[in-house]
C-alpha cells in the first residue's frame, strides 16, 4: 500500500488510550505477511517481529497506537453530554461533529449573543460545551466514560499534505507499516521488533512494560512532533513540515545513538532535521531509556501542526522519509559495542 | 436532489453560482418560466396563466462562511467571515476553499505550546487556513483574495433518521421547500425566488420584491432552536421536533396577520404540527419586501448551532413543513 494509503486507514480507525483493540486487531491482520510472527504482550502492546539468530543485536522500534479523546463525563436533561477534554485545547471544540459510541453528534455551546455579562470576551470551558447526539432523551444515550471522537474525514492538503484527527500518532504507525513492507524478503543484520504500544497519551504506560520485558539492544522510538505553524511567537526553532523526519538530540538520545542515525540518514541521503529535546522528550523514549536496566534509545519524530486538534497536518513525503531511515537503519545495522555503555 | 446535495453545496454571500446551478438542474417539471436577473437570484415560476394573488416563496441561496483576505510568507491563509461566523467556533474545522473546492484545514497552536494564551478567546487575527502550500507565492496563486471558503461537513443522519447534521440548513431547507412547492400545479402563478447575499443584508431578496411584485410572499428559512442547555427560558424561540415555526414579529417585520392566519389553517387541514417563533429578535429576507407594501410572512425550520459548521435539525420538522406548504398552496385561495 501507498503511505496515503496507510495513512487513511490507520486514520479511520479510532483507538483512546485504554481502548486501543480496534487498532491492534487491525494491525495484527495486516502485518501478518511482513513478519515471522506477531504477539501481544502483557500490557496490550502489539509487536511485529522479523526473527534471527541470538548473536545478532534486538533493534526495538516502538510507536504509540493511541489517541487523544473526548470523554462522556455526564449525561443531563434532554439527553446531552457533558465532556471531558483532556490535553484537548477546548477552543476547537464548538461546532464540531463527533463520534460516540458510534453514533454521530455536534458539540454544542451558547452562542455568543446568549452569554451573560462579557462572558464573550473569556475563552470556552469544557463546561461551556455539550454533545447533542439528536435525542430527545436520557434513556438511549452512551454511557459515562464513553470516548468521543473527532468525526473528520481523512483529507488531502495541497499537493503533499493530509490531515486527519488521529495523525499523532497514526503517521509514525504507518511509518512502521511502511518499513516492514520494505524489509519484505530481505536479510537484515539484526532482529527486529516493531511495537505498536498503548497509553502513551496517558503516561507511556506500555512503553515501559515493554522496554522493561524486551530490553533491547537499541531502541528507536518513532512519535510525531510540533512543526512551525503562524502566531507562535518565539517558536521558530520548531521543525518544518516537509523538511524531513526530526532526529531527536538531547538527554533522551545518547551521543553514539544520535550520531548513528545522523550518520545512516546522511549515507542513504535522506533528508532530516534535529531537533533539540532539552527535557522530556514527549515520546515513549523517555519511558524506553530508563525501562528494566536502561536502554540506549533513540527519537525519531514526524513533524506535524496542529497537535491533538482536529486539524493535525503531516506532509506525507516526511512520512516517506521517516520510513526510509528506519529502514536505512535496520538493513545498517550496529554492534552491541557502537553504543553505550555497557 | 435531496436535502443532502443542497447542503453539501457551497457558496457564500455573493459567491453562490454553484448553489445557482444546482437548484436550476433540479427544478421539476412543469415550471414554466426560469429566470436571473442582475444581482444574481434565480426565478422560476409556474401557473402564470392562472388569475389571482401573485405568491412568491423566497428562500437565500448563499451560507455563511469566510473569505480568503491574505497570504502569510509560508503559504498560509488569512481569513475574514463572509455573514455572520463567531471566530470561537473555527479552530480545528475541515474547510473547502474556492470553486474548485480544495480541501483546507484551519489550524490551531499545539495544546502543549499555547500555554497562557488559552486564557483567551480566538480571534480572527489569530486563525489560518492551511491548504498544503509552500510559500506566499503557491498560495496566492492557488487561492487569491476574495476567494470563498465554506465548512466541510458531509450531510449525516442521526436517531434512526429523525435528526440530520449538516453545514447550511441555512437556507438550504428553504430551497428544498421551494422546490417541493414548484412539483404541484397551483390554481394561482406561484413565483420562487432563490435570492442571493441574504446573510450579508437581506441584498437579493430587495431586487427579488420589486422583480415580482407580488401580492403574497412567504420566506422559508432556518432559525434557531434554543432548547439547548443553559438557554434560559425566555430566549427559547423554537424547539425540535414541534414542526416548522410561525413567525409574530422579529426584529424587522410585522408579518400580515391573515396571512399568517392562513398558515395555522393549513396547519390544522394538514394535521402538521408547528409552532410559533416565541422571539422578537432575529430577520430574514421578509424584511427586504416589507417595505415594498406586499403581505409578508414567514416560516421556518428550527435548528440547533446556525451559523456553525454543524446544525442540526429535525427531519419530523421538515416533512410537517411539507404538508404543511403543500395545504397552504392548495387552499390558499380559500384562505386568503
Amino acid at each position: 500500500m501507498t503511505t496515503r494509503e496507510w495513512l487513511t486507514a490507520l486514520t479511520a480507525i479510532h483507538a483512546a488510550s485504554g481502548c486501543e483493540d480496534s487498532v491492534r486487531d487491525y494491525l495484527e491482520g495486516r502485518l501478518a505477511p511482513f513478519a515471522d510472527r506477531v504477539t501481544t504482550d502483557g500490557a496490550g502492546n502489539l509487536i511485529a517481529w522479523r526473527d534471527g539468530p541470538k548473536d545478532k543485536p534486538l533493534l526495538l522500534i516502538a510507536a504509540h497506537i493511541d489517541q487523544v479523546a473526548l470523554y462522556v463525563q455526564q449525561v443531563i436533561a434532554g439527553g446531552y453530554l457533558r465532556l471531558r477534554a483532556p490535553a484537548i485545547d477546548v477552543r476547537c471544540l464548538p461546532g464540531l461533529t463527533v463520534e460516540v459510541g458510534g453514533r454521530p453528534g455536534v458539540i454544542g455551546m451558547l452562542p455568543p449573543h446568549l452569554r451573560r455579562g462579557n462572558e464573550g470576551e473569556k475563552p470556552v470551558q469544557e463546561d461551556d460545551l455539550y454533545i447533542d447526539i439528536g435525542v430527545p432523551g436520557t434513556d438511549d444515550v452512551p454511557p459515562v466514560g464513553t470516548p468521543v471522537y473527532f468525526r473528520i474525514a481523512p483529507r488531502s492538503v495541497g499537493p503533499r499534505r493530509f490531515s486527519a484527527p488521529g495523525l499523532d500518532n497514526r503517521a509514525s504507525v504507518a511509518a512502521l507499516c511502511r518499513l516492514l513492507e520494505a524489509l519484505q524478503g530481505k536479510e537484515i543484520p539484526v532482529r527486529l521488533a516493531c511495537a505498536f504500544t498503548v497509553g502513551e497519551e496517558i503516561g507511556r504506560a506500555g512503553a515501559a512494560f515493554l522496554g522493561t520485558e524486551q530490553q533491547p539492544d537499541l531502541a528507536l522510538a518513532v512519535d510525531v512532533t510540533f512543526a512551525r505553524q503562524p502566531d507562535l511567537p518565539g517558536q521558530d526553532f520548531l521543525m518544518e513540515l516537509g523538511s524531513g523526519p526530526a532526529i531527536g538530540v538531547g538527554p533522551n538520545v545518547p551521543l553514539p545513538v544520535e550520531s548513528l542515525i545522523c550518520s545512516v540518514a546522511e549515507q542513504a541521503r535522506i533528508p532530516a532535521q534535529r531537533e533539540p529535546l532539552p527535557g522530556d522528550s514527549g515520546t515513549d523514549g523517555w519511558a524506553l531509556q530508563v525501562a528494566g536496566l536502561g536502554v540506549p534509545t533513540g527519537v525519531i519524530s514526524i513533524p506535524l501542526t496542529s497537535m491533538h486538534s482536529p486539524a493535525e497536518v503531516v506532509d506525507v513525503q516526511d512520512v516517506e522519509n521517516t520510513a526510509e531511515l528506519l529502514t536505512a537503519l535496520a538493513r545498517t545495522g550496529f554492534g552491541r559495542e557502537d553504543l553505550p555503555w555497557d | 436532489m435531496g436535502l443532502k446535495e443542497l447542503c453539501e453545496a457551497r457558496g457564500t454571500p455573493g459567491r453562490e453560482e454553484l448553489v445557482r446551478a444546482m437548484v436550476k438542474e433540479a427544478l421539476p417539471q412543469g415550471v414554466e418560466q426560469v429566470s436571473t436577473d442582475a444581482v444574481g437570484n434565480l426565478y422560476a415560476a409556474r401557473g402564470l396563466k392562472k388569475p389571482g394573488p401573485r405568491v412568491l416563496l423566497l428562500a437565500h441561496l448563499d451560507e455563511v462562511g469566510l473569505m480568503v483576505v491574505g497570504h502569510t510568507d509560508e503559504g498560509y491563509l488569512r481569513i475574514r467571515p463572509a455573514g455572520g461566523v463567531d471566530a470561537a467556533i473555527l479552530p480545528g474545522k475541515p474547510v473547502r476553499v474556492g470553486r474548485d473546492g480544495k480541501e483546507g484545514t484551519i489550524g490551531i497552536a499545539p495544546a502543549h505550546l499555547s500555554g497562557k494564551d488559552r486564557k483567551v478567546p480566538i480571534g480572527y487575527e489569530g486563525l489560518f487556513v492551511d491548504i498544503g502550500m509552500h510559500g506566499r507565492e503557491a498560495a496566492r496563486t492557488a487561492a487569491p483574495v476574495g476567494e470563498m471558503i465554506t465548512f466541510d461537513t458531509p450531510y449525516t443522519e442521526s436517531w434512526d433518521g429523525h435528526a440530520a447534521i449538516a453545514k447550511a440548513f441555512d437556507d438550504r431547507v428553504g430551497v428544498h421547500l421551494c422546490l417541493r412547492a414548484l412539483e404541484h400545479e397551483t390554481d394561482f402563478p406561484l413565483h420562487v425566488a432563490f435570492t442571493v447575499q441574504e446573510e450579508v443584508g437581506l441584498r437579493g431578496a430587495r431586487v427579488a420584491g420589486r422583480r415580482i411584485r407580488p401580492d403574497v410572499a412567504l420566506v422559508l428559512e432556518a432559525t434557531a432552536a434554543g432548547d439547548t442547555p443553559e438557554t434560559p427560558p425566555g430566549v427559547v424561540r423554537t424547539r425540535l421536533g414541534e414542526g416548522p415555526a410561525l413567525t409574530v414579529i422579529d426584529r424587522s417585520t410585522i408579518p400580515d396577520g391573515p396571512l399568517m392566519q392562513s398558515l395555522v389553517r393549513a396547519g390544522e387541514l394538514s394535521h402538521a404540527p408547528w409552532q410559533w417563533r416565541r422571539s422578537v429578535g432575529g430577520g430574514n429576507d421578509a424584511a427586504a419586501l416589507w417595505p415594498e407594501s406586499v403581505r409578508v410572512g414567514a416560516m421556518s425550520l428550527p435548528c440547533r448551532y446556525l451559523h456553525s459548521p454543524a446544525s442540526l435539525m429535525s427531519l419530523d420538522d421538515l416533512s410537517a413543513a411539507e404538508r404543511l406548504l403543500g395545504a397552504w398552496l392548495q387552499s390558499l385561495r380559500e384562505v386568503l
